[in-house]
């Protein structure tokens, strides 16, 4: 029996990879140029009617559930009625305020509508983020309204 | 005298054999994640909206296609409409006024010209407080504008 000696060992394959990279040079540089990093979407929302302008004429008021987004709070009311508050500073402010959403919507017969009244020191991006706690709550449409001034006794 | 040749000729051989191939290995590696990375962000479709590189856009969890309507842009500093800057959110802050007279005549002009243009986009700096945005939605109304929207980011999950 003749035995291999290790210099007659298989020899080894180089792949060719000169076509793989043909290939990643042209893919690549298409590919960034199609490149989209950053999605775009639309929050459609409603005004309340302007002071002076024809609505129309009288009709029935509907009561929306109001949120109101004050400085160290978000507050639940139904026309002057006060349902809940939740407290920013506390760190489950988020969970606490879907849930009062949530509870709120339940007990409301106007399901649909909710007004997001926002006091003037607020920031876009806090108005944002409570329309979309609204929306995935299951309102579909949200109108935006000034805040109104309290007066402190 | 023949063993010299025969070494000569075996060093060329092995000179040959020695030229220096690139290690492309790890060149392929790096290819192949940018491929898949750039394969998933890759999209056909344009996006058909303009946003200026001054403005940093709220994040939502909203996935709405957003489509160019009549722009009215608030800016970090200044408050814009279709791309031509009308005032300062300075300015703006400090007037006691909700009407910001030179937004309502622009868009009036706008609206006088596209009767039919109803729709505002609002593409404002997430750091914008409510008593700017209130004023020029105040003249956009006034102005005859009556549906409006706000552009956001889509905020990744």
């Amino acid at each position: 029996m003749r035995l291999r000696r290790p210099s007659e060992s298989v020899e080894s394959v180089d792949v060719d990879v000169t076509p793989i990279m043909n290939l990643f040079v042209i893919l690549i540089p298409f590919l960034v140029s199609m490149a989209v990093f950053t999605h775009y979407s639309t929050l459609q929302f409603t005004l309340p009617p302007v002071a002076g302008m024809d609505t129309g004429g009288p009709k029935k008021v509907d009561l929306k559930l109001t949120v109101v987004i004050r400085e160290a709070e978000l507050e639940l009311t139904l026309g002057e009625r006060s349902l809940s508050k939740t407290e920013l500073q506390n760190s489950m402010w988020v969970e606490n305020f879907k849930k009062s959403l949530r509870e709120a919507r339940e007990s409301i017969k106007n399901k649909d509508g909710v007004v997001v009244s926002v006091d003037d020191d607020i920031q876009f991006e806090q108005i944002v983020s409570v329309m979309d706690y609204c929306r995935e709550s299951g309102f579909a449409k949200i109108s935006i309204a000034e805040g109104v001034q309290r007066d402190e006794v | 005298m023949r063993c010299n040749v025969r070494f000569l000729k075996k060093r060329k051989v092995e000179a040959d054999e020695e030229v220096a191939k690139p290690q492309l290995t790890s060149l392929i590696d790096v290819m192949t994640l940018l491929l898949v990375f750039l394969m998933q962000s890759f999209s056909a479709k344009s996006s058909e909206v303009k946003v200026s590189s001054n403005i940093e856009l709220a994040e939502s969890r909203i996935k709405n296609k957003a489509a160019q309507d009549l722009r009215v842009e608030i800016r970090k500093n200044q408050v814009f409409v279709m791309g031509k800057a009308l005032k300062d959110v300075s300015e703006i802050r400090s007037q006691s006024e909700k009407l910001i007279v030179e937004v309502e005549r622009v868009l009036r002009k706008i609206k006088s010209e596209n009767p039919l243009e109803e729709k505002i986009q609002i593409q404002c700096d997430k750091s914008i407080e409510f008593s700017v945005i209130k004023k020029v939605l105040y003249s956009s109304a006034t102005a005859g504008f009556k549906d409006y929207s706000l552009l956001v980011v889509e905020q990744k999950s």
